[in-house]
């Protein structure tokens, strides 16, 4: 890995800190509570190179991403490329999330935040616009419409070609698939494939697994990370219910405990689509009988 | 200028909120003042008696309604300061705009669009007083009357500022009255027209302004307040008499008491800017 020099903003000024490091995302034991309740409950994670956290809606995925970002209180510890979080200012081009938030700098068109953001993180304009473009989302929308006045896959294809853009060293996307047609699933996942960067990005959908086979995969539950598991290992794998001596991972939910297990039995992890699912398969006792393999 | 304090300017001239409650609401009022609030009973006065008049009367407008224009962009800059929270949090960490670059340009964004209403509401004033008594009537000292309106701003983006960090560190999203406060301070404000509160106007943020903006925009001596209570200036001014209020507010005291009320805004609005450091912003952003 090559070293980099990395700008941070301290209160006598500018400093530029050498740092030798390698692009990484490390959380220590981060704990995030919202509303009164614990959304994510301990999670020790070290994200360097591709990352796929795969979880059902509600699962943490997205706190996790705003936490790395910088927009929620936690407890814990959070590094990016060896710095803790808090101390981090004016770090351009170190992290670059697709979460919407982000971007309302100013209430001005969708277009001129393209710019403004292009401008504040060194990011490429053109590179941004040719990735919407290839995602269906033209020059002259962005230019009528505010950020919030697009609709929520316009708007997700909005950041996450800005995020792309900025070709920082680690980069969150939160859901980039969502609302996309498979064309553009396809289109997009290869951009993914060819970003030089850290990638961390988080979704409830399986196909991922087979569309980015050489990914580590996490899986999230109700606030707690699972894994990494790579993901060509689980695009074969199977749920059971319970536990099993020979399981890749095993998850405790609410509604029950179930392992993910290579070889027969149980139903196939890629079969569900969603994660979403998994409580439907725990809960409901028709379907129940299909994780049949593992031992209570 | 750079791109953030042009785009954040554009943003705050062109928000379809801000434009109807700083414009159109405005020039209700200035409509309802001109219109159906000046009257004019008996005889007209001498051309230089009448336009005496209808300067003092235009000051009045320009400086209590461009309270309520100020007053209606604040809660829009409340507004906007709310939403952007989160962005702001992200880009200081994560982008060239530092904190201290993101604080003075904010400012200045701010301020300048709260004068640029402002002096909307002055055109507004001057136009309908000419439509109506076909006089052009300016104000006579332009560059105070700006530089008080300067200050005017100032003092409303702290409030405002203030009142944006003060829903976030409640925790509190959605407290209407909370951010209508600059609003409702104008309101306040308005009622010191017939309202005379003696020295106790130094206490209250913004009114001294107002009656410099009047004193700037007339040529009159500034008052405490109680501009329109038992017709002392208008009976003054028909008799071609310079009006002497009941109780004269002091410049320097006027000005000290808006420095001080704008300090300790800041200082509460940057207090509370370290305390919302890391708050859950993205639960309160529009969506």
């Amino acid at each position: 890995m090559n070293a980099y020099s990395l700008e941070l903003r301290v209160s006598s000024g500018f400093i530029t800190m050498p740092t030798r490091g390698i692009s990484m995302i490390t959380v220590e034991n981060l704990r995030v509570k919202l509303g009164g309740s614990e959304v994510l409950r301990g999670i020790d994670a070290a994200f360097r190179g591709k990352h796929v956290v795969l979880g059902p809606n509600g699962s943490g995925k997205t706190t996790l991403f705003r936490a790395i970002s910088g927009l929620v209180p936690y407890r814990g510890r959070i590094e990016i490329d060896g710095h803790p979080l808090g101390r981090l200012k004016g770090a351009v081009k170190v992290l670059a999330t697709n979460i919407a938030e982000v971007y309302q700098l100013a209430p001005v068109k969708a277009l001129e935040l393209l710019n403004l953001f292009s401008d504040l993180s060194d990011a490429d304009p053109v590179r941004a616009l040719a990735l919407l473009e290839e995602l269906g989302v033209g020059e002259e929308l962005l230019a009528k419409r505010r950020l919030w006045e697009l609709s929520a896959g316009t708007r997700k294809a909005f950041t996450t070609a800005l995020a792309l853009a900025v070709n920082a060293k680690n980069v969150l996307l939160d859901e980039p698939f969502e609302q996309l047609d498979p064309a553009k699933k396809v289109k997009l996942a290869s951009e993914l494939e060819k970003y030089s960067g850290v990638v961390v990005m988080n979704t409830h959908e399986t196909w991922v697994l087979e569309a980015l086979p050489d990914w580590e995969v996490h899986l999230a539950f109700e606030g707690r990370l699972y894994g990494p598991i790579p993901a060509r290992k689980l695009e074969n794998a199977a749920i059971v219910e319970g536990w099993r001596d020979d399981a890749l991972l095993t998850i405790e939910t609410r509604a029950g405990r179930f392992s993910l297990v290579e070889g027969e039995g149980g139903r196939a992890l890629t079969e569900l689509l969603t994660l979403d699912r998994v409580y439907e398969l725990l809960t409901s006792a028709s379907v129940r009988g299909s994780l049949r393999g593992g031992r209570r | 200028m750079t791109l953030y304090l042009y785009y954040k300017l554009k943003g705050l001239l062109t928000d379809r909120s801000i434009l109807f409650w700083g414009l159109v609401f405005t020039l209700f009022w200035v409509l309802m003042w001109i219109y159906a609030f000046t009257r004019i009973e008996g005889p007209l006065p001498p051309p230089e008696v009448f336009e005496e008049i209808l300067r003092v009367n235009t000051a009045l407008a320009l400086s209590y309604l461009g309270a309520l224009a100020m007053g209606s962009v604040a809660i829009g800059l409340a507004a906007t300061a709310f939403a952007s929270s989160s962005a702001v949090a992200f880009a200081t960490r994560f982008t060239k705009l530092t904190p201290t670059k993101y604080l003075v340009e904010d400012f200045m964004a701010g301020v300048v669009a709260v004068v640029a209403y402002a002096l909307a509401c002055v055109a507004m004033v001057v136009a309908a007083t000419y439509a109506r008594f076909g006089v052009i009537v300016l104000p006579e000292s332009p560059a105070l009357v700006v530089a008080y309106l300067a200050l005017c701003g100032i003092l409303l983006y702290w409030l405002s500022r203030a009142v944006a960090l003060a829903m976030l560190a409640l925790g509190k999203p959605r407290l209407p009255l909370l951010q209508m406060l600059p609003l409702f301070l104008a309101l306040l404000n308005y009622a010191t027209l017939w309202l005379d509160l003696g020295d106790k106007v130094y206490a209250l943020p913004l009114a001294p302004l107002l009656s410099l903006i009047v004193s700037a925009a007339s040529g009159v001596e500034p008052a405490t307040g109680g501009w329109l209570a038992e017709g002392w200036l208008w009976r003054s001014l028909a008799r071609g008499v310079a009006p002497e209020p009941p109780n004269a507010l002091s410049a320097p005291l006027a000005l000290a008491s808006t420095a001080a009320w704008a300090l300790a805004l800041a200082a509460v609005s940057l207090t509370l800017t370290r305390k919302v450091k890391g708050v859950a912003l993205e639960e309160f952003a529009p969506s």
